[in-house]
């Protein structure tokens, strides 16, 4: 990392609440020095620790630190003191065992353009066993944060400081208050942007503060909206979730290659694999892989989820070599908003070992096909899309074939209706059956009715 | 800065601001006020609008209520910027009851304190999920007040506003606000009373002579108890560390009791730490809530 001299920095403050994690502090000053743009101070307070948190604070010389120790004072009490003695314009939240990725002050100071009072940017969730789960968030809009989420994360937030000295955080909650201050805030209608780019690296572990409180933070956001709810009739309600889950994520979301992150987390002991979340479509799906510019014989598909409408996950082959997974991750990075880096052993547990399940109308019938390849499935598609007009989804299942478990394939039809005329009803399947099998050499199942598999 | 008529939305009457290639731009995209308030075009939304946006423009204001002329060319005098807007003849109907502003439990006490109540107590602020203090019987929500704060953390020019943007409908003839003189940003309340004069209401501020800083000699000269000011104090004031510093090196004294409260803890930080601010506290400026003790003091000397 460049060291930036003292005109760089940025008129940001970040701000610290800490309490008996000096170690993991640490890492967080580290990433305060570490800035592409430096903030203008540094602010912890630390709310009445009893461990090493005030020497490990004393070590980091090359910023502007201002140590605040009043003892126990609760996290929002401890935020808005942060906030009070903010002598920047903006003041930049960060919890003691998160990381700040280099680029984040630049990002943020980037976004602050005509009147924008919240620069929020993507995060990466880091759990104990180094893996990554990238949340490039979305626009945020008050229905979606209110009613939806994955919109905005506060340590990925920067705020203008006027705005968190008009909504300090309740001072006695224990959890929940983050997402408190932001619908209040947006609901003010406060000016926002997205910086574009992957801000943070935030730790999912044990000792979270979301993961200790999840219960209390639940509750938290429930009277939030409960409150905002009263003033607004049932279908208000419902029009606002809508528009709110239309919000999607943000795609394309700049962001480090992986040898920068796990330069800064410490390398995984054991290989990972990278994966993306991708529409299950097959049309959208085979042309995403055949413009991926990667080794195909090193992807599989790994099925997280039972709705055939929905999305499956392509990851590569399990390996240590982080300089494979970049490739991979920054590949797949322009196709897929949800990207993760697992283990194989968690890949393994997010694979469906379900017997597959056809929900089909009365009516309607589905076409099922069945393969240990995937690219067998990926010619055979080809073939049919190009003779006659369907939609076909990619599924996978892990079955025991020979007595060893391993992923076995199945191109799901869309379900077809049967024709009006019913004298006309088996030849229209069974044509399909033929035409099928006679183009693919491929014994399409037929899947009737309203059942279920 | 162009003002776009009131539109109702979401529960809210909303002022679309449009700025000008000059303009600052502001941290919102509209002024809004809960409630609908029916289109008036009084001068009363001349005078709101143009308080609310007047920081934000370079050299104009085109507001969508019309004004009077009087009212026209105060608020060019101490906004520094040209009103453009249709002419009006002030309404002549006068007013006919009294609101007090209402911001927190303090001003409650200040307003028994006076002795002289008002139909309307009304509580002003931004936040939703905080729409009225209890028994103020009116509480009102905008965003005028951050709008006036982005500039200024301890302005209430943006709550005073709001409050004489209900006049007609409550058919207000005068209007009262404690408001400390640092409080009233940098109109200062001659100029503030003038402009609301102008738009036909007759304003009151007890306190414009006094400052923030000096709220610890106010709680002490009226007798109210050091326990509750530096609370109240704290959720008013906590964005302002010399401001708190010198209300606790006031208090401190009558605060011992309370060394381990964590409010306490940080106000005694924030008088450690902030500048000290050395004022000279005239109370006489409360003879408005004892009259008598301070009139006999002055026959003393």
């Amino acid at each position: 990392m460049s060291q930036v001299s003292w005109r760089a920095a940025a008129p940001v403050t970040v701000a610290i609440a800490t309490r008996n994690r000096a170690g993991l502090l640490a890492d967080a000053l580290r990433s305060c020095e570490n800035q592409d743009v430096r903030p203008s101070h540094v602010i912890v307070v630390d709310d009445g620790s009893t461990d090493s948190t005030a020497a490990t604070v004393a070590q980091f010389t090359s910023i502007p630190l201002n140590y605040v120790n009043v003892g126990g004072i609760g996290l929002g009490n401890a935020r808005n003191l942060a906030t009070a003695l903010c002598q920047t314009r903006y003041l930049c939240i960060l919890d003691d065992d998160d990381i700040m990725l280099p680029n984040r002050i630049a990002d943020h100071i980037a976004s602050f353009v005509g009147g924008v009072q919240l620069s929020h940017g993507g995060w990466i969730n880091v759990t104990s066993h180094l893996e990554l789960e990238y949340r490039p968030g979305k626009r945020a809009v008050a229905d979606t944060v209110a009613y939806i989420g994955g919109a905005i994360h506060h340590d990925a937030c920067c705020y203008d400081a006027a705005v968190l000295r008009e909504f300090p955080y309740r001072a006695l909650v224990r959890g929940g208050i983050d997402f408190d201050l932001a619908v209040r805030a947006l609901h003010g209608g406060i000016k926002t942007a997205h910086t574009g780019s992957y801000v943070l690296l935030r730790r999912r572990q044990d000792t979270s503060v979301s993961v200790q409180h999840a219960e209390t933070q639940r509750r938290m956001r429930s009277a939030t909206v409960s409150l905002l709810n009263m003033a607004r009739t049932n279908a208000d309600v419902a029009a606002r979730t809508e528009r709110g889950r239309n919000n999607q994520e943000l795609s394309a979301a700049a962001c480090p290659p992986l040898q920068d992150i796990y330069t800064l987390l410490g390398q995984p002991s054991e290989a990972m694999r990278v994966m993306g979340v991708v529409s299950r479509a097959a049309d959208q799906l085979f042309a995403l892989v055949s413009q991926l510019e990667v080794d195909l014989n090193q992807i599989e598909f790994v099925d997280p989820e039972t709705s055939l409408t929905g999305t499956i996950g392509l990851a590569c082959r399990a390996t240590r070599d982080l300089a494979t997974l970049s490739a991979f991750e920054a590949e797949l990075r322009r196709y897929s908003t949800r990207m993760m880096v697992l283990t194989a052993r968690s890949m393994a547990e997010r694979m469906l070992t379900a017997e597959m399940k056809y929900e089909t109308r009365p009516g309607y019938f589905r076409l099922v096909l069945r393969s240990a390849a995937w690219r067998e499935l990926q010619l055979a598609h080809r073939i049919i899309r190009n003779q006659r007009d369907a939609i076909w989804y990619l599924a996978v299942r892990q079955e025991s074939i020979n007595a060893r478990k391993q992923p076995v394939y199945y191109l799901v039809s869309a379900p077809f209706e049967y024709r009006a005329d019913s004298g006309k009803q088996r030849h229209y399947v069974e044509n399909w059956r033929r035409f099928i099998f006679e183009q693919t050499d491929l014994s399409p199942l037929v899947i009737e009715g309203e059942a279920t598999g | 800065m162009i003002v776009q008529a009131p539109k109702w939305r979401d529960n809210a009457t909303v002022w679309q601001l449009e700025p000008e290639p000059d303009d600052e731009p502001p941290p919102y995209e509209e002024l809004w006020v809960n409630w609908l308030l029916r289109p008036q075009g009084t001068a009363v939304e001349a005078l709101w609008l143009a308080l609310a946006m007047g920081r934000y423009a370079h050299s104009r204001i085109v507001l969508p209520a019309p004004a009077p002329q009087r009212l026209r060319a105060g608020l060019e005098a101490v906004l520094g910027v040209a009103i453009v807007t249709a002419p009006a003849e002030l309404s002549v109907t006068p007013g006919e009851f009294n609101a007090t502003l209402i911001r927190d439990p303090l001003d409650a006490m200040l307003s028994l304190l006076a002795h002289t109540e008002t139909e309307f107590d009304i509580s002003s602020g931004v936040d939703p999920h905080t729409p009225g203090i209890p028994g103020t019987g009116i509480g009102v929500v905008s965003n005028a007040g951050p709008l006036r704060r982005y500039h200024c953390p301890l302005d209430r020019i943006g709550e005073l506003a709001t409050v004489l943007l209900l006049a007609p409908a409550l058919s207000l003839a005068q209007v009262r606000a404690f408001l400390f003189c640092d409080e009233l940003g940098d109109l200062g309340s001659a100029a503030l009373s003038e402009l609301a004069g102008a738009a036909g209401i007759q304003l009151s501020l007890p306190i414009d002579r006094i400052r923030a800083c000096e709220f610890g000699h106010v709680a002490k000269e009226l007798e109210i108890p050091a326990s509750i000011v530096f609370r109240a104090a704290w959720k008013r004031y906590w964005m302002a560390p010399a401001v708190i510093g010198a209300i606790y090196h006031e208090l401190q004294h009558d605060l011992t009791a309370y060394g381990d409260d964590p409010v306490l803890r940080m106000c005694r930080h924030m008088a450690q730490t902030a500048p000290r601010i050395e004022r000279r506290f005239d109370k006489s400026q409360l003879s408005w809530a004892i009259p008598n003790r301070y009139n006999a003091d002055e026959n003393a000397s």
